[in-house]
């Protein structure tokens, strides 16, 4: 006890300095900060997918595409990537796909590529380009933690179940199937109304 | 509420490890930043993913929580500067589902003079320095980083070596081919010193009790680096480090290999054959990704787990026929000269 006790016989409860320090402001206006690239400004002509190369990514927002025809065949669409996928897109990339009406960006599902996906869509939104990111349950708590950091306050997320890799990419196609009227919500600001039409909403 | 209670709601709080801490008061953190000649508030960097401002101050109360003493402190704040800059990507590190954290080398005269150990036991656990400096970092990156298991810390299991790792480099003194440290390798003075830092796995050892050759030695070193399982395996541009034990570096450099030979000859025996893979694996990182490179490549064919150039190498521990690699979370390094102590 003798030991314990002479490391608490210096301070008082008052005296003790938090380590946490303070969160981050850059240092532009607090306004100014804020990134809020949605609602979608007209009816979308052109979708973004990009994805960064996380197993069955890819599948999944060809899947996305395949709802999305569906009930606007009248859409184009660009794709983008990149690796490795704990790095910042290509600049080049943002660049094109900012050209773009909306970007549905996958897949965050791990710590790193979460993370760095997020920069991603921050880079996007900055750009005035409303983003959908598929993150997993698992790591919607993560994404919206970086994507708040940077700005972005209300995040627009395709949450299918974890997990989406490691899975047949079928399987992964499916998780992002049964998201199917949110896919068009958001993209389209539309129910899903089978090929019948788009109800407009935006 | 007591002093005591007030301790344990810091843990409470979640500003610990889990293991117990030095209160942070103003009186411990003083003399901290005196000795940097800093009056708390300059900043040092913002740490993701919480982006927490680590100011000189906080840098120090976390210090203080660890026990470290001025000395000791200064060189948390270089390993700080180290790990927020270079390409050691601490946004991965920190939210990473790999057990990836920082592995800190601490080469030249700046370990001895802050007692940080790099010979018997030198990856912990029992050395003051290595341990108080290591669990700073990491009550840094928990506490202004934000980064907690389960919550921004999405490691899978985590590990123990996310705890403090944390050590020092030696030159091997081989006759007529003396291998100098990192830093000296690095720089080209034995005076100058150098933080290496990598986001890495706890080490994996490499056990040779009876190669007494420098090519025999090295293919078991490059044989353990070259596992199916490891991020530095297929991930491109991948930063392992090789840390061999000074004996068998001694047979290694009396052979006349220079550093520069042995890492080349790791890099070049660090292969795995693409059957090593799953089928699922062996087309999703190899085949799909670079066609052009694997695309007619049969199963037996080889795939190199790292470049030469990009193995980070070093000399450290104590008597036995032991080395160790480490693991690396993909490329993850930095590596920063540290400037002359003012009060040195």
């Amino acid at each position: 006890m003798s030991a314990v006790s002479q490391y608490l016989d210096d301070w008082s409860p008052d005296d003790l300095v938090d380590p946490r320090g303070k969160k981050f402001v850059p240092d532009e206006a607090e306004a100014s900060t804020k990134v809020n690239a949605w609602p979608i400004k007209r009816l979308p002509r052109k979708v973004g997918l990009f994805s960064n190369k996380k197993p069955n990514a890819d599948a999944m927002l060809e899947q996305v595409k395949q709802c999305l025809l569906e009930v606007a065949p009248h859409l184009s669409f660009d794709y983008g990537s990149k690796e490795p996928l704990a790095e910042d897109a290509d600049p080049a990339v943002i660049q094109r796909l900012s050209t773009c009406d909306v970007v549905v960006l996958a897949s965050a599902e791990c710590g790193g590529c979460t993370s760095w996906l997020c920069r991603d869509q921050i880079s996007l939104e900055k750009l005035g380009v409303p983003c959908l990111l598929i993150a997993t349950h698992r790591f919607e708590s993560l994404a919206r933690t970086v994507l708040s950091r940077g700005g972005i306050e209300n995040p627009h997320l395709l949450v299918p179940k974890h997990p989406v890799s490691g899975i047949p990419a079928d399987e992964a196609k499916n998780k992002i199937r049964e998201l199917a009227s949110r896919i068009l919500t958001e993209v389209l600001g539309a129910e899903s109304t089978g090929t019948a039409g788009v109800k407009q909403t935006v | 509420m007591n002093k005591i209670a007030q301790v344990a709601a810091f843990v409470e709080e979640d500003v610990s490890d889990g293991l117990p801490i030095f209160p942070p008061s103003r009186s411990r953190i003083r003399p901290l930043l005196d000795y940097v000649q800093m009056t708390g508030s300059e900043l040092i960097g913002v740490v993701p993913p919480g982006n927490g401002m680590l100011t000189y101050e906080v840098a120090a109360a976390n210090a203080a929580m660890t026990g470290c003493s001025p000395q000791q402190f200064r060189l948390v704040t270089e390993i700080m500067k180290t790990i927020l800059g270079g390409e050691f990507n601490l946004l991965s590190i920190q939210a990473t589902t790999h057990p990836a954290g920082p592995c800190i080398l601490i080469s030249g005269p700046v370990a001895n003079e802050t007692g940080v150990q790099g010979g018997s036991g030198c990856m912990g656990p029992g050395w003051q320095a290595n341990a108080r400096i290591g669990r700073a970092v990491r009550l840094i990156l928990m506490n202004v980083g934000d980064a907690r298991p389960g919550g921004n810390d999405m490691a899978t299991f985590g590990g123990p070596a996310k705890w403090s790792l944390c050590f020092t480099d030696q030159v091997v003194p081989a006759q007529n081919n003396r291998w100098p440290t990192f830093a000296e390798e690095i720089t080209g003075s034995p005076d100058a010193s150098v933080i290496c830092a990598i986001g890495g796995e706890g080490p994996l050892n490499v056990n040779d009790h009876y190669s007494h050759t420098a090519s025999g030695l090295l293919k078991m070193v490059a044989h353990s680096l070259a596992i199916v399982g490891s991020n530095h395996s297929h991930n491109p541009r991948s930063t392992p480090m090789v840390v061999l034990g000074p004996e068998h570096a001694a047979v290694i450099a009396a052979e006349g290999f220079t550093r520069d030979d042995a890492r080349e000859f790791i890099a070049r025996h660090a292969r795995i054959p693409l059957a090593k893979w799953s089928p699922e694996s062996r087309n999703g990182r190899f085949r799909n990704r670079y066609p052009k490179l694997y695309k007619h490549a049969d199963d037996w064919d080889e795939v190199p787990v790292v470049a030469s150039e990009d193995l980070i190498f070093a000399v450290a521990g104590g008597p036995g026929k032991h080395s160790v690699v480490i693991p690396s979370f993909g490329r993850s390094v930095s590596i920063r000269q540290i400037p002359p102590d003012k009060q040195g």
